[in-house]
């Protein structure tokens, strides 16, 4: 049966954002999204309601908006409005001109559902049923808080800390003087106070376009690129918001990456997740783009009876987003699950010789599951292959800077050992080369291990002595001559690295 | 080349060969054939490079072969290299030293050309090739080096490759594996090839003839003695089961073959059975051309490629279906991008053979979305269409159909990059020309639904103007636009516009 396209619209008191996509086996694939920065918002929080000229924005943009989904043969949308929505006293006067001269039906969502689809949002991306998360959505008009232990919804609460908000209430200078900041922070402090945990927040996971717009500057100067989920460190929060703190917003503008609609309200957002993070004694806060909207899709495709593949009930959501990927690129999975299994036995007994961390087992698991995807490509360099498809890859619960390293533990896994004339390699911190390189040694003997790729090898002893490493494998089968020409094959890398002997015996 | 005389040497991994035709009112007789065994591909093989030993007997080698081409005063001729040369690490080396040496200067050739040449050589000399390929050939050329393959049905490439499976490279990779299993070795080898194709193609419902090629046949002639051009599975398996075990000595005393044919025998048998298996075929059909006899008619123009434009357009709609691109689209802009072409012909001053590039690369202009639909896009289509194998598209044009779609996807700003600076100045111009009508053309169906049904094109004096048929507002179609006229204006002077006329007005 042909599966539906469908589009969500979020009104936000700042754009308006449109998402057409099309359903696919457990997943789907946005083919279209369109955004309009329309700050509607600005004049409910002055004067609590939406100004002709807001309402003729509305107008306008949804109108475009439904041509768009129109031609995209859209079967079933929906359309919520949030914050500005649930302040403004003409709202529903507004609703009804878009139903009569749009015929689209705006939904004004309360906060409490505002992070429940969050939440759902967070769950495609996030394992939360691992520590303790506090989820934030920053609109220009409100911040949504949702607080989640190990993965049950245990707070939620609506406030009125939106980043327009605050900027118009606080900041009436340009730059801001320093009272008024002081003021902004005390607000926001005294806000979150009564509803928020104490302590024990383990993750801080922040969505909204202008908390977004900070992860995508930190991103661009430190040359990441660009993903759903992104990472920003504490010490960089700090420092840019001395940095936007004294600038006018005319300076703003000359920060590269900065969007000339948000430079005036960043500041207040930057300001809202920093008390947090201080709070907590967090590292740094993710930032989650599209939050909404993917909250929205899912929850969607969820009414329309689809469920996703990380919906399965209890299942771990780092894992089955490395099968996802392995899957998209029709890997041969008994192969990669064979290899993985001996990559995470040599693993094992190896990781106090080659000083491995345990958690480093988990790069290595995910190299091994992706290691030949590159095949979907073309056989030939398929390891190549293999390293810029990881790249582009989100993989759920690794950091840029993982996926970077898992990347390369492929890149390595046949050819070439690992050289400081290899572009993607040189790129790699100099802790990171070298732990590149002890994965990548384990990788190459366990995928040697599986040269027939049948599965033969049950399991693999080894013995480290002072000269020599002896590995001793045992299988089922009279004939492992492939298996042993691919573990003398590719025992070079480890060789190079214990300078030792590596046999099989 | 009528009433003319003309040589092909070939380099392969265990011979060198010499054909010399005679092209008399274009029917071409062979004259001469010269065959020197030197088995380059033990070294490259097993080492990486040649020895330097094996270099200066090569040039004797060709020494004498040039000797043979003075005395027909044949002036006219190409020497190319297979997998022996190529895969070499010092191929540098190695020809330099064979041009300084000898005056001949050696070509390596491309695997996607060897395939291709190999594919439409078999295709003239099997009667009613064609008739075959509508329910499906497996092509399979199996040489010293590699296994050449072309699967193809009703015209379009299902898999096209070449692949390190050859069988003097299985007998060196094995080695030191005893004889008396060694087989076992090659077998479980083999499946890993076979698993490959598998993973590309639905070969049970595809693929119902396998014909073999290369310079295997020679020895299956010699062997099986058969009065048609086909050799059966049975006669196959029941020589496999009695000298699989056997030693080199013990075949060489028992069929009474040359050392170097004995020592590939057993991997040879064991290609052609798992190919048959695969198609669940019970005999396979062969040509009696050897490479070098082909790559003579094919250099000289006497095989033609029937059909070839249409075996291309539907191998390339194969690839764009394979990364889920949406073919209607695709089709749609390059539709656009013809028409534009060949309106604009007095602007942009291409050949007409361009339109091949352009079209190509409008029906793959998305294969990257399928990796990551995000700022890499460019980068992704770039490298899935470099990699890319189509039998009869050189690498040149593959690299120049990568370079307009990424050009296009970058809107013009890829010139400071390596990708472009790779390319002549001459080729340069010819891409940015050609990806500013696809950026133009793609323009026109922005929306993905066809909303513009045709347009008629004006050139003025001082801008073109594009008038459009709609059903519809195309409203991304027009923003779109806007979007991308500036690459135009940078590329031909010239301003471009949109007039729509929208079918209700």
């Amino acid at each position: 049966m042909k599966k539906p396209i469908i589009a969500v619209i979020d009104i936000g008191s700042n754009s308006i954002r449109l998402q057409v996509s099309k359903i696919l086996d457990q997943s789907y694939k946005v083919i279209e999204e369109h955004k309009e920065l329309v700050r509607i918002g600005d004049n409910v929080f002055r004067t609590g309601e939406f100004s002709e000229e807001a309402v003729d924005t509305i107008l306008a943009v949804l109108g475009r908006m439904k041509i768009i989904m129109d031609n995209s043969n859209v079967e079933y949308s929906r359309v919520v409005a949030t914050a500005s929505f649930r302040e403004a006293k003409n709202a529903n006067d507004v609703v009804k001109k878009v139903k009569d001269s749009i015929n689209l039906e705006i939904e004004i969502i309360n906060g409490t559902e505002e992070a429940r689809i969050m939440s759902v949002a967070a769950s495609s991306s996030f394992q939360m049923s691992e520590g303790n998360t506090l989820i934030i959505d920053m609109g220009g008009g409100s911040t949504e808080f949702s607080y989640f232990v190990n993965g049950e919804l245990s707070m939620s609460e609506t406030t009125p800390l939106g980043s327009s908000k605050l900027t118009y209430e606080f900041i009436k200078t340009d730059p801001a003087k320093q009272d008024d900041v002081r003021a902004l922070k005390t607000f926001i402090k005294d806000n979150v106070k009564p509803f928020l945990p104490e302590y024990g927040v383990t993750k801080l996971i922040c969505a909204g376009g202008t908390i977004n717009n900070i992860s995508a500057i930190y991103n661009k100067r430190n040359n990441l690129s660009d993903s759903t989920v992104k990472f920003v460190d504490t010490i960089f929060l700090k420092h840019f918001i001395n940095e936007v703190v004294g600038k006018t917003v005319a300076e703003r503008y000359k920060i590269s990456g900065l969007e000339p609609t948000r430079a005036d309200i960043i500041l207040s957002a930057g300001l809202l997740v920093h008390i947090l993070i201080k709070q907590y004694q967090l590292d740094g806060f993710y930032t989650l783009s599209g939050g909404l909207r993917v909250g929205l899709t899912i929850d969607l495709m969820n009414r329309l009876g689809y469920e996703l593949f990380f919906q399965g009930g209890e299942i771990d959501l780092r894992y089955s987003r490395l099968i996802e990927t392995g899957k998209k690129y029709n890997f041969e999975s008994k192969h990669s699950e064979q290899v993985t299994r001996l990559a995470l036995i040599i693993f094992d007994q190896l990781k106090n010789e080659l000083k491995l961390k345990e958690s480093d087992s988990y790069l290595l698991e995910a190299a091994s599951i992706l290691h030949d995807v590159g095949q979907y490509i073309a056989y030939s360099k398929h390891h190549k292959h293999s390293y810029y498809l990881i790249m582009n890859s989100e993989l759920t619960g690794y950091s840029e800077s993982d996926i970077n390293i898992i990347a390369n533990v492929a890149r390595y896994h046949r050819r070439a050992l690992p050289k400081n004339t290899h572009i993607t390699f040189q790129l790699l911190r100099a802790d990171d080369k070298i732990l590149v390189s002890k994965l990548a040694s384990i990788l190459r003997i366990a995928d040697g291990l599986d040269r027939s790729h049948a599965s033969y090898v049950k399991d693999v002893e080894i013995s480290v002595n002072d000269d020599k490493i002896e590995f001793k494998i045992s299988s089922e089968e009279d004939d492992v001559s492939m298996e042993i020409a691919g573990f003398e094959k590719k025992k070079d890398l480890l060789q190079l690295i214990t300078e030792k002997d590596i046999v099989l015996i | 080349m009528k009433n003319h005389l003309f040589a092909i040497i070939n380099i392969g991994a265990s011979a060198f060969r010499m054909s010399i035709m005679q092209f008399e009112k274009s029917v071409p007789t062979e004259i001469d054939y010269l065959i020197k065994p030197l088995r380059l591909g033990v070294d490259t093989f097993t080492q990486g490079y040649i020895r330097l030993e094996h270099v200066k007997q090569a040039a004797d080698i060709l020494i004498s072969f040039q000797m043979k081409l003075e005395e027909y005063k044949i002036t006219s001729y190409k020497a190319l290299c297979t997998s022996g040369v190529r895969e070499a690490k010092n191929k540098d080396f190695f020809i330099d030293y064979i041009k300084t040496h000898t005056g001949i200067i050696l070509e390596v050739l491309e695997p996607s050309d060897e395939v291709y040449i190999k594919y439409v050589g078999v295709r003239n000399d099997v009667p009613n090739f064609a008739k075959l390929e509508q329910s499906g050939v497996l092509f399979a050329n199996i040489s010293s080096g590699n296994v050449t393959l072309s699967i193809t049905r009703s015209d379009k490439v299902l898999f096209s490759g070449t692949l390190p499976y050859g069988s003097l490279r299985l007998r060196q990779i094995f080695l030191n594996v005893p004889a008396i299993k060694r087989y076992k070795a090659f077998d479980q080898y083999v499946e890993n090839m076979i698993r490959s194709i598998k993973a590309t193609v639905d070969i049970n419902k595809n693929v119902n003839h396998l014909i073999g090629g290369g310079s295997s046949i020679n020895l299956m002639i010699r062997l099986f003695k058969p009065v048609e051009n086909k050799i059966l599975k049975s006669d196959l398996v029941d020589l496999y089961n009695k000298i699989r075990s056997y030693s080199t000595r013990d075949i060489i005393d028992e069929l009474q073959l040359r050392d170097d044919e004995a020592a590939v025998l057993v991997p040879t048998l064991s290609t052609y059975i798992h190919l048959l298996k695969l198609i669940s075929a019970e005999e396979f059909i062969f040509s009696r051309s050897t490479f070098p006899n082909v790559l003579s008619r094919f250099y000289a123009g006497n095989i033609k490629d029937k059909g070839f434009l249409k075996r291309v357009r539907a191998t390339i709609m194969s690839v764009a279906k394979r990364y889920h691109v949406d073919t209607k689209h695709a089709i749609t802009v390059s539709k656009n991008a013809l028409k534009l072409f060949h309106k604009l012909e007095e602007i942009h001053s291409l050949a007409g053979a361009e339109d091949y590039v352009l079209e190509a690369a409008a029906h793959l202009h998305e294969v990257g979305t399928f990796i990551a639909g995000d700022d890499h896009v460019a980068e992704n289509s770039y490298t899935i269409i470099r990699s890319l194998a189509i039998p009869g598209i050189s690498n040149d044009t593959l690299h120049k159909i990568a370079t307009v779609v990424y050009q296009m996807l970058k809107k013009g700003d890829g010139n400071d990059v390596i990708i472009f600076a790779d390319h002549s100045v001459q080729d340069k111009l010819v891409i940015n020309k050609l990806s500013s009508i696809l950026a133009i053309a793609k323009a026109m169906d922005a929306g993905k639904t066809g909303l513009i049904t045709d347009f008629e094109v004006q050139v003025r004096d001082n801008m073109i103007l594009i008038e459009a048929y709609s059903s519809k507002d195309p409203f991304v179609e027009l923003n779109n636009f806007e979007e991308q006229k500036e690459i135009f204006l940078n590329t031909f002077g010239i301003v471009i516009d949109i007039r729509v006329r929208v079918s209700y007005e």
